[in-house]
């Protein structure tokens, strides 16, 4: 682990001197939640443009594991995740600023959202209200809502409106629109490309291609041996379906 | 909107911007709904609308005015129909040709088949 | 300054239940012997036996023994009130909120130190205090006015609880043995080392690491010394009649007591804090 500190420190240096961001760095991390059984082995991928990645892979790949990784949630038992220079599970407050992740699971209070809200404002310098109420208009909630009052669905909605406006740096989202109905996922789309900007990179992981195959920018394919795909979609049409299939079944 | 397979998202949005201003949506020289509105009403990301409303201004269907936003050009239905008939001739004539060429189906029949469907839609 | 309250802020807000539910089973806890106390009143009111509440008074003074077993018995339901607050780190999805909240562990971790420590200590006071008008007020309303010199008679004023009084008789006891070698900066102490207990004992009944066990039973044990300690030294000699030990025993005995507890307790805080400093969203427990 300590060689590994000067080495991000190295990039990071190098990246701003060659006027490129390193985003997201992954090098070589191995991690298990048990002794023997190896979620990820010497896996490397790297985010390194904005915009919207879309992270595909088989149901139980440990998609979520990685994203837990980035945000430091937890930590590689070898190798190194860098984020902007920062080491993720160091937990440091510059590096949560930036970066929110909502997951699978997650916990609202039983307050009302006006509380809510002003109760994680003060963490998050470039909060913004106008896009909380922005997006929850697309996802057709008012602004006064009781969390305590909400069905699972719209949980995860306030949820993923506060955020996109949180306006963190980098936003994680791990399968949000599982438990969705249709219209929900209309509307999460809708949220998403409305809640976004240039200055933000998101990563959205899913194994519900179809969900929000028009919204990438970028699309990896991942299998537990590593990264198997990693493409650029522009606005040209890929059928991300047969590609998922096509990718995964080669494998 | 659903899109389809067979051509790249940002022409399949572009082409449904050229059927809105044909149907009087968006009329000439008026200003237009910006990228961000139509991605979210598309569901498709910025960079796609971007990309659509570059090829529209490219073929002077719309003017981007610095600051303002984007205007359907004066002249944009003309300019459209003439987009679709270069599309007739140079994309779906030649299809045409081939399946034509594929059946065995020579021109004179299909001169035929035309003289009755001229007949048939007039007595409607 | 303004950080530590944002993070308090956040952490009332999110946790309102759970705390409101720690508030509760805090305030029953110290309640029971009140409540006994006040059932007594109504007795002695429809039965018009005035003897029964002051019995009570009596009992409390005189059976020692009675009165060390109930508090200890409150004093785990407490601890175990206290575990409710930490309870915020039991739940998975509460740990991902607590650890992405944008503010430094040191931080969050100091939030919850004086939470348990200050706040809990404060909030006991409180309730003793309450507790003691309450008594007063009822014993006026159920009894009359005049009965409250027969019946607190032996108390000086609202009793601050027999542990409070225990603790200024160990430290009256102690100066008077040593003949003042003991300061009384040794009760802030021997406070600060049971709610230090507490807090560690708390976040391992929390936390889903391996060693959290030895830690809960370590504490639990260290609190049962304690509790003995102040059993003996508030004047039950019974077991060390035939010994009656030297000011100079005495000041090495405290001396050393106050030190080992002072290593345990500094102990106790630097393992609770690289818990949580190292705290991952699953544990080998918990994935």
């Amino acid at each position: 682990m300590k060689k590994f500190a000067y080495i991000h420190k190295l990039i990071y240096f190098c990246s701003v001197l060659l006027n490129y961001y390193a985003m997201i760095h992954v090098q070589d991390i191995t991690f298990g939640y048990r002794k023997n059984q190896k979620v990820w082995e010497n896996f490397s991928i790297e985010f390194k443009d904005g915009g919207i990645y879309g992270l595909l892979g088989k149901n139980g790949v440990g998609k979520s594991t990685l994203l837990y990784l980035i945000s430091g949630l937890l930590r590689p038992a070898e190798g190194m995740v860098d984020v902007d220079g920062h080491m993720p599970h160091k937990r440091e407050v510059a590096f949560l600023q930036d970066i929110f992740i909502v997951p699978e699971e997650f916990a609202l209070p039983n307050v009302s959202l006006r509380q809510y809200v002003a109760a994680i404002r003060p963490f998050y310098p470039n909060f913004s209200v106008e896009t909380l109420h922005m997006v929850l208009g697309e996802f057709g909630m008012g602004a006064e809502q009781h969390l305590g009052q909400l069905s699972m669905g719209q949980k995860k909605k306030v949820y993923v409106a506060v955020a996109l406006a949180s306006n963190t740096r980098y936003l994680l989202m791990d399968e949000p629109t599982n438990g969705l109905d249709i219209l929900s996922k209309k509307q999460f789309r809708r949220a998403v490309v409305a809640g976004m900007n240039p200055q933000k990179t998101l990563i959205v992981s899913t194994h519900n291609v179809h969900d929000v195959e028009n919204l990438l920018d970028h699309v990896v394919i991942v299998s537990n041996k590593g990264v198997l795909l990693e493409q650029a979609i522009g606005a040209d049409s890929v059928d991300l379906e047969n590609l998922f299939v096509e990718t995964v079944g080669r494998e | 909107m659903k899109f389809k397979n067979n051509s790249p998202i940002y022409m399949q949005i572009a082409d449904e911007l050229c059927r809105r201003i044909l149907a009087g949506e968006y009329a000439e020289e008026e200003k237009m709904p910006s990228v961000r509105e139509t991605a979210v009403e598309m569901e498709v990301n910025v960079n796609t609308v971007t990309r659509a409303f570059e090829w529209l201004q490219q073929n002077q269907v719309v003017q981007v005015a610095r600051g303002m936003g984007n205007f359907v050009a004066l002249g944009a239905k003309e300019k459209i129909s003439g987009l679709q008939r270069d599309e007739f001739f140079h994309g779906y004539l030649p299809d045409l040709f081939r399946r034509m060429q594929l059946l065995d189906i020579s021109m004179e029949r299909v001169v035929e088949e035309y003289g009755h469907f001229k007949e048939a839609s007039e007595n409607d | 300054m303004k950080k530590i309250i944002d993070f308090a802020r956040w952490d009332l807000a999110i946790h309102r239940n759970t705390y409101t539910r720690f508030l509760w089973m805090l305030a029953l806890g110290a309640a029971v012997p009140t409540i006994i106390y006040l059932i007594s009143l109504v007795y002695a009111s429809f039965w018009g036996n005035a003897e029964m509440p002051m019995l009570i008074c009596k009992f409390e003074r005189t059976n020692r023994e009675a009165a060390r077993a109930t508090q200890f018995i409150i004093g785990l339901v407490q601890l175990f009130s206290i575990g409710q607050m930490c309870y915020t780190l039991k739940d998975r999805a509460n740990r991902l909120s607590e650890f992405m909240l944008p503010a430094s562990q040191k931080m969050k971790f100091l939030w919850r130190v004086l939470l348990v420590t200050v706040g809990v200590f404060l909030l006991g006071q409180v309730l003793v205090v309450l507790l003691g008008l309450i008594r007063y007020l009822f014993t006026a309303m159920f009894l009359g006015f005049d009965s409250l010199s027969t019946v607190f008679y032996d108390y000086d004023g609202v009793s601050f609880s027999c542990f409070w009084s225990d603790i200024a008789k160990v430290n009256s006891g102690i100066s008077r043995q040593t003949g003042g070698l003991v300061p009384s900066v040794y009760i802030v102490l021997v406070m600060m080392m049971v709610w230090g207990v507490a807090f560690l004992s708390v976040y391992a009944l929390a936390s889903a690491y391996k060693f959290s066990r030895g830690v809960l039973y370590g504490t639990l044990v260290h609190c049962a010394v304690f509790f003995a300690m102040v059993f003996l030294l508030s004047g039950n000699f019974t077991i060390f009649e035939s010994y009656e030990p030297s000011p100079r025993d005495w000041g090495w005995f405290m001396y050393g007591f106050t030190f080992v507890h002072l290593l345990i307790l500094t102990g106790c805080w630097w393992g609770a804090w690289r818990l949580y400093r190292n705290a991952q969203l699953t544990g080998r427990r918990n994935p």
